[in-house]
């Protein structure tokens, strides 16, 4: 809300300069980025789930989990190692260049440190989101479909082009739109690649013209994009026609491929895997093996505990509040409660720049009018309270839908049933909700902590003076042109995620 | 003694009124069932019996003197049988069973969990998850877990949808059993008629919102006061004004005559009423067939014959009914 009355704010001096100067391009560009993910994100994430699913191909159980893997790496990392590799004076160009013995002005040279290199290396990092939704709308829809298509006489081509593509859409545009959203919301990789955005312009006018309140107008600007495409993907969920019962779920007789089907279908989903994790995972190991003894230090140890202590934290207090969220929405059925759920919930589809931007404004304010007033010399602002604040506001959505599906499968005939048995409410909590939610908290936990710990723009501005965490660090290395050192951080975080999410992965298959 | 007694309920969710003016008591060991087409409400009086609603209007005694506007803590003698059965996945058979004992020892929890998985016939399945059981078996624990304590009122909600015919048949008679044996007052929720006639003392059919008729299930089978419950408790065919003056029956405006398909009997042999079959469906044991009044030929009505009737379609073939089984209700 802070950041939207922005918007109603009048003129000053550095909005007209900016509105002369940068804006156009603020708009342009992030519009070229939303359609240029859109479109890349579309092609690789529905043709590699379309292929996964209903065929057999070598390597296509493989293929099945590794194409979820560019996930495992936060967008910016993977726009730093490519930077690194591909730009001009990177790894590959200059060994290409030695290996044909030429110069750079005497090739053809696609130039990554540009709008269109954000676009390609953001979709090969996002195309996963696309991927996820319409296999899972492929796997529960299409079996049935099928079947009807062939017995009407359509080749397998015509199935794909006549009906899956369009009984799929909305599930493609679902995933788009979410990552769309990630993009337009980017903060490290158009930095690093010098492309003019909203977030990148919030960070510049703040920190280059020294003004809060025509960063804060830049970002309610962007918050009306956001919630355009937020309004525009709930307006496509509510047309959604193509559903049909989950007792019509049969499962996929695969086709098995041979020959060069067999290789063609190979290579469409492996060449998304290479680029998307396997190249960058393989030239960050080999970065962080060349320099992990220069930059681990007492200094960068100080750092790894303190962005896994801050992680821990953020990840119990905002698992712990969602619960209570969920819960009293569950116990209350009350229509307000549950509205003010569905609003915490906006909070991660803000980019954390513009939610930087707003929780600043509010403690300036606090620490101004309400502090000052009662003579109270406490500064929030700049301190771990804001910080953890500003994790609370973007995260809590990530929790709450984690409860939201597990309590989903929690009747309220049991609550009832306890409730006819007269146990109390707390033996209820703690002998039938607790035990049936853990997985759900555990989930949570979980995947708020790796989120914590790739945050980057949020944790740039809110963090107290000299407080670093790894993606921090990693991100200064950058700055300072220092791309193989980049990558020890990178590393960590990477490792720490996978680490999390094996923890996740094993108690979900035990349970 | 009264179990239940329940006096000018009412209830609303919002706007929407969901029922008026219910009044009905239930005796101790007496079983009655609640019957209704989905949405009239029967849960609604089940959950606000179990003070799993509150802001119902009327009054709700238990056993005759505990008046749940007065005592939210007299619900305490109220079992409930839920209808997906409220099985904790996450504890197995025995410790489902023994859930609510919290007040006994643990010797004494033990030896009464064991009585239960006996009585219950569970012994073997002591050990097993939730989902190891049958729907069957799941329906026993739910209701040993709720016997478990004693209570003095078993409230039921539909407890029998979710199992096949014939194993329905067979818990139903193992529960009345049960409650009778136990001596309990029992309520059941249900939309199955032949369930309702076949378990209960006593049937409270409700409709447009309220009860529209209380009695055993003889009385209301006999004497329903309306057609939509002689509709509802047994197949009728409707007799067309013109047959009932025929048969010297007099019909108000605002009522309606009636015979049961069982009642209504064709053959070839001559009477005042001819009719034309229209369709013949084979059952098995016997035809069902589908006529109309040659007079009346809109009028179409349901016949019943043997597997072994012999059909001629040169003859005509005529109904008959006698006069004593013709019931006459409002419309």
């Amino acid at each position: 809300m802070i950041i939207l009355s922005h918007i109603f704010l009048g003129s000053s001096e550095n909005w007209e300069h900016l509105k002369e100067t940068v804006l156009f391009d603020y708009v342009f560009n992030s519009l070229y980025i939303m359609v240029g993910v859109a479109f890349l994100t579309s092609i690789i994430g529905f043709s590699t789930a379309y292929v996964t699913t209903i065929f057999s191909f070598t390597f296509s159980n493989f293929f099945h989990y590794a194409l979820i893997l560019p996930f495992a790496i936060p967008t910016y990392i993977v726009a730093y190692i490519y930077g690194g590799m591909f730009d001009i004076t990177g790894t590959v160009t200059t060994f290409v260049l030695n290996l044909l013995d030429k110069n750079l002005s005497e090739v053809v040279f696609f130039d990554i440190m540009s709008i269109e290199g954000a676009i390609v290396v953001m979709s090969l990092v996002l195309y996963p989101y696309v991927y996820l939704i319409s296999k899972t709308y492929l796997k529960a829809e299409s079996a049935s479909i099928i079947d009807a298509s062939k017995t009407l006489g359509l080749t397998q081509w015509q199935i794909f082009y006549k009906v899956i593509i369009p009984i799929s859409r909305p599930a493609i545009v679902a995933g788009v739109i979410l990552a769309v959203m990630e993009a337009v919301s980017d903060f490290g990789v158009m930095d690093y690649y010098g492309v003019a955005t909203f977030v990148t312009g919030i960070f510049r006018t703040w920190f280059g013209m020294g003004s809060i309140e025509d960063a804060a107008r830049l970002a309610s600007i962007l918050m009306i994009f956001i919630f355009l495409l937020i309004f525009i993907e709930k307006l496509q969920r509510s047309n959604k026609k193509y559903k049909s019962s989950g007792k019509d779920f049969k499962p996929i007789a695969k086709i098995e491929l041979k020959g060069l089907k067999n290789v063609l279908a190979f290579l469409l989903c492996f060449t998304p895997f290479f680029l998307g994790f396997l190249l960058p995972f393989t030239q960050m190991s080999y970065w962080f093996v060349l320099s992990y003894k220069e930059v681990i230090d007492e200094d960068f140890i100080q750092i790894l505990i303190q962005t896994v202590l801050i992680a821990s934290f953020s990840a119990f207090l905002i698992t712990a509040l969602a619960f209570i969220f969920v819960y009293n929405v569950r116990l209350s059925k009350n229509k307000s409660s549950d509205m003010l759920t569905q609003i915490v919930k906006l909070g991660y589809s803000i980019p954390g720049a513009v939610i930087a931007v707003g929780i600043l404004s509010f403690f300036a304010l606090l620490d101004h009018y309400i502090f000052n007033f009662f003579n109270l010399n406490i500064l929030i602002s700049g301190s771990i309270i804001a910080l953890i604040f500003g994790y609370s506001v973007r995260f809590l959505a990530i929790s709450l839908n984690y409860y939201e599906s597990g309590f989903s499968k929690i009747p309220s005939s049991y609550d009832d049933a306890c409730k006819t048995m007269n146990i109390s409410q707390s033996k209820t909590l703690r002998k039938v909700i607790l035990p049936l939610i853990k997985n759900s908290l555990l989930a949570s936990f979980i995947i708020v902590f790796i989120e914590v710990i790739k945050e980057l723009p949020l944790t740039m501005v809110l963090r107290p003076f000299n407080y670093d965490t790894l993606a921090i660090l990693s991100h200064e290395y950058v700055n300072q042109s220092q791309i193989v050192q980049s990558s020890v951080p990178a590393m960590f975080i990477v490792g720490l995620g996978v680490v999390s999410v094996l923890i996740l992965a094993r108690n979900m298959i035990k349970d | 003694m009264f179990g239940i007694a329940i006096k000018n309920f009412g209830i609303s969710f919002g706007n929407m009124e969901i029922l008026k003016e219910v009044s009905f008591s239930v005796k101790n060991g007496e079983i009655v069932t609640l019957l209704g087409p989905s949405g009239s409400g029967k849960s609604t009086i089940l959950r606000s019996i179990a003070s799993l609603e509150h802001n119902f209007e009327g009054e709700i005694t238990l056993n005759e003197t505990c008046s749940l506007e007065k005592n939210s803590k007299c619900n305490k003698d109220i079992g409930y049988i839920f209808q997906d059965y409220a099985l904790f996945p996450h504890l197995d058979v025995k410790e489902n069973i023994g859930f609510a004992l919290f007040n006994l020892s643990s010797t004494e929890k033990q030896r009464r969990v064991d009585e239960l998985l006996k009585q219950f016939d569970l012994i073997e399945h002591r050990n097993k998850q939730i989902h190891e059981l049958s729907g069957g078996q799941q329906q026993r624990v739910s209701i040993a877990r709720t016997i478990a304590y004693n209570p003095k009122i078993l409230l039921l909600d539909e407890p029998f949808s979710n199992l096949d015919s014939i194993l329905r048949d067979k818990t139903k008679l193992w529960l009345k059993d049960i409650i009778k044996k136990l001596g309990l007052s029992a309520i059941l929720v249900t939309h199955d008629k032949k369930e309702a006639l076949s378990i209960s003392d006593k049937i409270g059919i409700l409709h447009n919102k309220t009860l529209v008729q209380f009695g055993t299930p003889q009385e209301l089978f006999k004497n329903p006061t309306n057609l939509y419950i002689a509709q509802f408790l047994g197949d009728v065919n409707i007799l067309p004004k013109s047959i009932t003056k025929q048969l010297g029956v007099e019909v108000q405006e605002d009522e309606t005559a009636i015979v049961r398909v069982k009642e209504s009997f064709i053959s070839y042999k001559k009477s005042d009423i001819e009719l034309v079959i229209n369709q013949i469906s084979f059952c098995g044991d016997y035809y069902e067939l589908s006529l109309y009044f040659k007079e009346e030929k809109t009028f179409f009505i349901k016949a019943v014959v043997n597997y072994d009737f012999d059909f001629n379609e040169e003859k005509s073939i005529y109904l008959n009914i006698s006069r004593e089984n013709i019931l006459v209700v409002k419309t």
